[in-house]
């Protein structure tokens, strides 16, 4: 897990899955793992956070172009 | 004789053709206030940049405050005032309005308010956290200017208003 790269999944092709908690508004399933984004802040912190299985890979404030939600 | 009636003729089509372009002088200094300022589309971490450089100014106005001899909780309100003003004009320049939408449900969620945290909510938050007296509010200034260093740094978010 320490291995993955927010780049590199904001690299990857991703179809998201609205949910019902406005924290953590969109969900996707990856190779089997449950990838996450959590709403922060904004603009005092960065927009969004990407967890995957629970564990923070990496924040940032634009959405991926290849992020489908 | 005639020649006075011809100077008269001309001289009143002179002061005609000066009001007409008086006239069209007008119209053309109004024509720009008529129309919208053009504004540059910011992306999320420009936009993230802006309110980090108008939020900047807080403590070099925090010191003045203190000169002019508010109290902390005046001078907290007045940090609030400008850090929510900045957050709600941050949001307005933001080209996606379903992102806008995901921050005020959050906040509603978070905060009651899709705006973001009250004086009143914070003040209350750190009350909860065991802060007293002026302390509560010295962490309100505080949290007004604080964003998140560590995504700065590493992202190269700077702030870059200095104090005059």
């Amino acid at each position: 897990m320490s291995n993955v790269s927010l780049s590199a999944c904001l690299k990857q092709a991703t179809a998201w899955v609205k949910t019902d908690r406005a924290e953590f508004p969109y969900t996707a399933k990856i190779n089997g793992q449950t990838w996450l984004i959590r709403v922060n802040d904004f603009p005092e912190e960065p927009l969004y956070t990407l967890l995957i299985e629970n564990q923070e890979i990496g924040s940032f404030d634009d959405w991926s172009t290849v992020w489908y939600k | 004789m005639k020649k006075i009636i011809q100077l008269a003729f001309l001289s009143v089509l002179m002061a005609f053709q000066g009001v007409a372009q008086a006239d069209v002088a007008q119209e053309s200094v109004a024509t720009p206030q008529t129309t919208a300022p053009v504004q540059a589309v910011k992306s999320n971490e420009e936009i993230r940049q802006w309110y980090n450089d108008a939020v900047a100014v807080i403590p070099t106005l925090n010191e003045q405050w203190k000169k002019d001899g508010l109290s902390a909780e005046e001078r907290a309100k007045k940090a609030q005032e400008i850090r929510h003003h900045a957050r709600v004009e941050a949001r307005s320049m933001m080209q996606n309005k379903q992102e806008v939408a995901e921050l005020q449900a959050r906040d509603q969620e978070k905060y009651g308010n899709p705006d973001g945290p009250t004086f009143e909510f914070l003040v209350e938050k750190n009350r909860l956290k065991g802060l007293q007296g002026d302390a509560m509010y010295e962490d309100i200034i505080g949290s007004s200017n604080r964003t998140n260093k560590e995504y700065n740094e590493k992202y190269g978010v700077k702030k870059e208003a200095q104090s005059p």
